[in-house]
């Protein structure tokens, strides 16, 4: 497999709008897209299924200024630390993933799980869709499918601001019974190594994770002309409150 | 006119949070109905469409409109039988409380 490479930054509004304008554009013959990005804003992604204040708080967020953007995947809310957290996303065409989704997830997850370990952390896949290490979730996954082409999005919590993430995302009913509280679940791939583990670290974990993780060979692009008019157009869904409010 | 909210979530071990709350008038009728939570559906416009061509409808024709929709759809963190069983809890639940029941 050959992967386009994209590194970038900007507002979530943007950052999920390119995210399916790619989608569209590999689903149009576009090419095979790595990407890694990082929240220009402190900012909660919400599933596609969720309920806003269900799992933000959301007068937090309005206080600190914290952006509240939906996702076209579903999955749970996350909370992206500009000064922390990297994003990555693949999108490729449908028949070059297994077809099982629950496999999908752990064969897209592969580069994010080795970044992990590249840093000396012994990070693991757990079914459906985390990373964690030492039982604790460092990464999560979200994953939609359309026109033959398939859009993965997950974290890399290399440092996150993790008392922060706790006070934002809201855990309740089943969740909160089943799984505990936020912060006693999560960790940073710093926060178990015991040492900072700084954005160019991660980065650079992140491509030699994914080259092996998925056998890929990266090289690096730009984004085309009608994916950054698509982005742009896109962009408006998601920054209106029917998209963010529509649960 | 009086309303009804029915809610149920459930979340299978390993699994993900579906829920479903309904709202039903005193005939019987569909207000409301909306899905939550962090699953996964592939792909996930039948559960919206469900969502808007339920409402009017008599709550007793909910497990059968859920029913097609999720035959259209690969539900993942959740299965399909749990998520039907959602959805009867609800419409029995709302059955018995609104004038219809």
């Amino acid at each position: 497999m050959r992967f386009r490479l994209v590194i970038d930054e900007g507002d979530g509004y943007y950052l999920m709008a390119m995210d399916e304008a790619l989608l569209f554009s590999v689903a149009m013959g576009g090419p095979p897209t790595l990407r890694l990005f990082v929240f220009s804003r402190p900012t909660v992604t919400l599933g596609y299924f969720q309920r806003v204040e269900e799992v933000v708080d959301v007068e937090l967020a309005r206080r600190e200024g914290i952006d509240i953007v939906r996702r076209v995947t579903g999955g749970g809310a996350v909370y992206h630390d500009p000064s922390g957290e990297i994003t990555y996303s693949v999108v490729l065409p449908e028949h070059q993933v297994p077809g099982d989704v629950a496999e999908s997830f752990r064969f897209l997850s592969s580069g994010v799980i080795e970044a992990a370990r590249i840093l000396g952390a012994p990070a693991e896949f757990v079914p459906l869709n985390d990373g964690v290490i030492g039982g604790r979730k460092f990464s999560g996954q979200a994953q939609t499918r359309r026109f033959g082409a398939v859009l993965q999005h997950g974290t890399f919590m290399y440092a996150t601001n993790l008392d922060r993430l706790a006070e934002v995302l809201r855990v309740g009913g089943v969740k909160l019974s089943s799984r505990g509280p936020v912060r006693a679940r999560v960790t940073t791939v710093s926060e178990f190594l015991g040492r900072t583990v700084t954005k160019r670290e991660a980065l650079e974990a992140l491509l030699e994770g994914f080259r092996r993780g998925l056998g890929a060979e990266v090289y690096e692009g730009a984004y085309t002309e009608v994916e950054l008019r698509l982005a742009s157009e896109l962009k408006w869904k998601y920054r209106s409150r029917e998209w963010v409010f529509m649960r | 006119m009086r309303s009804i909210v029915v809610r149920r979530e459930v979340k299978e071990e390993g699994g993900k949070v579906f829920a479903v709350e309904l709202e039903v008038d005193a005939e019987c009728g569909v207000v409301g109905l909306r899905i939550s939570g962090d699953f996964f559906a592939f792909p996930p416009e039948p559960l919206d469409s469900l969502e808007q061509s339920s409402a009017g409808r008599h709550v007793s024709e909910l497990v059968d409109l859920a029913s097609r929709a999720l035959d259209r759809i690969v539900l993942a963190g959740v299965s399909r039988e749990t998520a039907l069983s959602v959805f009867r809890s609800v419409a029995e639940e709302a059955v018995t409380k609104c004038r219809g029941g």
